[in-house]
């Protein structure tokens, strides 16, 4: 079924949670919604599965408008961060919750409990009560729970932030499975991008109430919309410098900027990744920044570099497989040159280019 | 010598370890003379009378047929009053926790006032609003109710003293309580009610019987108020506490001490009771 949320916005009291936002999500894909806190990633979370009611703006689900619809009418299955199990009722009774208050007959109920904790490898601990589980047990029980009811939407709200690194890479993979097996329609909510870039189909990035950017992990990563999201990937490095006479400039660097004209500099900003950048000793002519080494660390398999560039005292962090560092030899305070192989440009209230400089 | 004193180093280090924190033994010591004086010792004294009165006469005394009545009032006028309180006293709880209104600090206050207020000006204030002429007491009379002088004052007084207790033993329960099962249940396909009867309540019924029995508790022995509203005829509105200071003032201090054992065992029970519903709700879902 697919969802699609239109124009909704949500205040609380003077706080904007929502401002006009806008999606839709087709049916059958894997979806994370994510931003920083506070972005209004699980307000919109919540807003679908109708535990907030927008001020404005509709909610549809499978082409129905659920907006003033409660939530135990949308049959939409919810997973909390902390799980919310029934603390008072057993594994079993937690699962079989739903399809209780449906009024289905006992044998129904246990064929179907009995089946989703086999599906979530909990086979044997239904009689258990879930303060006598461990967090990634526990986080499968609300998972079975809510697929219980056979819910053709799958809402998860940061569904791996209380766990440890290792159970959440498991279940980012058992996630992804369970989509894929039980033909849903799934929307997780997360801060993590690395999470969501491995779990999700698309990628919503969400700040201040507002999408920046929907798209898939890799087109996100390559044209960021914006500074916020190329800033919130995460791993990049920043340059400042300005535009004028359709170019722009950082220190060394010099590029094409067609979108402005003008005359009159604006101050801009690139975003290099580390993997999209080489260090030199010497400049290679007119693509290159100038760095001063500031710090060097062997971390074992890799040595991670602080620089300083020289034109506009951003830091740069990069990193460097230790036998290229031994075969550059150079030491902390040297002056060497960063060849940017590809690079985002923003200026504000401009838009966006991403150039690819040199031959690959 | 040095070889033996080598061996007894450890052992000595062992028996002798220091707590982290200081302040422990005078502590427990503190805690334990002080529990010791206002409490176990004039205990231990009441059984050691009672046990020198031999548990004959004390069997005697207490099946008079006066001291049973009072014995019964006391016993059914503090349960049903305790009913009372676990009822509205959770809904006091639940409206003070989950909604926001006018006054809500105020009210609040409120409940404590049993506790504040001197149970005599409580009984007081009570009999001149319940008596017949009474601005409660007058609507009641017409229609056959008697409140004032009658059993059923004994159950207000008992009910009015007790309101606290189950207010506030539910209230950090509730307050504590994670939204988000609800809102489960509620995603799940639970109505508002469903989810409040499913979900909601057998979350709080240990802090509700814990409330209710310490409310029983106090009804047993309450004295104050009671005599005021009860007007302390034998055989029908006579409490077991009245009974006893009777008995004192009529130096009976045998036929005192006998009740007052009674009265004590039922505390002990009561008290076991409620340390047994924590201690199954603390094993059972990890929660107090």
């Amino acid at each position: 079924m697919n969802v699609e949320a239109a124009n909704v916005s949500k205040r609380f009291g003077v706080y904007t949670a929502l401002d006009d936002v806008s999606l839709e999500v087709p049916a059958g894909s894997l979806l994370a919604l994510l931003g920083p806190s506070g972005s209004g990633k699980t307000t919109l979370l919540r807003v679908i599965a109708g535990l907030e009611v927008p001020d404005s703006g509709r909610i549809v689900i499978g082409g129905e408008d659920v907006t003033r619809r409660p939530p135990r009418q949308r049959n939409v299955g919810l997973v909390f961060q902390h799980y919310a199990l029934f603390g008072h009722m057993s594994v079993f009774e937690n699962v079989a919750f739903g399809l209780r208050v449906r009024g289905l007959p006992q044998r129904e109920v246990q064929e179907r409990v009995e089946e989703l904790l086999a599906y979530v490898q909990l086979e044997g601990l239904g009689c258990r009560f879930p303060a006598e589980l461990s967090g990634g047990q526990r986080q499968r029980v609300a998972l079975a729970r809510a697929l219980a009811i056979r819910p053709k939407v799958l809402l998860l709200d940061e569904p791996f932030g209380a766990l440890d690194a290792k159970v959440r890479v498991e279940l980012r993979q058992s996630l992804r499975r369970l989509h894929e097996e039980m033909h849903l329609t799934s929307i997780f909510v997360t801060h993590d991008q690395e999470e969501a870039f491995e779990v999700a189909d698309e990628v919503v990035v969400m700040n201040r109430g507002r999408i920046e950017q929907v798209g898939a992990p890799h087109h996100l990563f390559q044209c960021p919309a914006n500074a916020f999201v190329a800033d919130f990937l995460g791993d990049v490095n920043v340059l400042h410098g300005c535009v004028s006479c359709g170019r722009a400039s950082f220190g060394g660097l010099e590029i094409p900027y067609p979108e402005y004209p003008g005359e009159t500099p604006l101050p801009a900003t690139a975003y290099l990744r580390n993997h999209e950048m080489e260090l030199r000793r010497t400049g290679n002519g007119e693509m290159h920044v100038a760095v001063r080494i500031a710090h060097a660390k062997n971390t074992g398999p890799a040595v991670k570099l602080m620089l300083i560039a020289q034109p506009c005292r951003s830091t740069l962090h990069l990193e460097l497989r230790p036998e290229e560092w031994e075969r550059l030899g150079l030491a902390i305070g040297d002056t060497a040159y960063i060849v940017p192989r590809r690079l985002s440009v923003f200026v504000t209230e401009g838009p966006a280019t991403q150039t690819t400089l040199g031959k690959e | 010598m040095y070889e033996v004193q080598e061996a007894h180093l450890p052992i000595r280090l062992h028996r002798r370890r220091r707590h982290i924190l200081p302040g422990f033994g005078l502590g427990l010591g503190y805690t334990l003379t002080y529990l010791s004086l206002v409490v176990l010792i004039p205990l231990a004294a009441l059984f050691l009378k009672a046990a020198g009165l031999g548990w004959g006469e004390v069997w005697t005394t207490v099946t008079t047929p006066r001291v049973l009545a009072a014995f019964r009032l006391s016993f059914t006028a503090a349960f049903l009053a305790s009913a009372l309180n676990a009822f509205f006293g959770l809904l006091v709880a639940w409206v003070l926790v989950r909604y926001r209104f006018p006054l809500r600090s105020l009210v609040d206050a409120l409940v404590d006032l049993p506790f504040a207020l001197p149970t005599a000006v409580a009984g007081i204030a009570l009999t001149a609003a319940y008596s017949r002429e009474g601005w409660i007491g007058r609507w009641l009379t017409p229609l056959g109710i008697e409140v004032a002088f009658a059993p059923l004052g004994v159950v207000v007084a008992l009910t009015f003293v007790g309101l606290p207790f189950v207010v506030r033993t539910v209230q950090p329960i509730l307050e504590g309580m994670d939204q988000e099962m609800e809102e489960a249940a509620a995603s799940l396909g639970a109505s508002r009610w469903v989810a409040w009867r499913r979900v909601v309540l057998p979350h709080l019924v240990p802090a509700v019987l814990t409330g209710f029995a310490l409310a029983f508790a106090r009804g047993l022995g309450e004295y104050g108020s009671v005599v005021f509203i009860s007007g302390n005829m034998p055989m029908r509105t006579e409490i077991a506490p009245l009974l006893i200071v009777t008995k004192l003032e009529q130096f009976d201090y045998a036929g005192a001490t006998a009740i007052a054992v009674v009265m004590l065992a039922a505390s002990f029970l009561l008290l076991f009771a409620i340390n047994g519903i924590q201690w199954c709700s603390r094993r059972r879902y990890g929660m107090a």
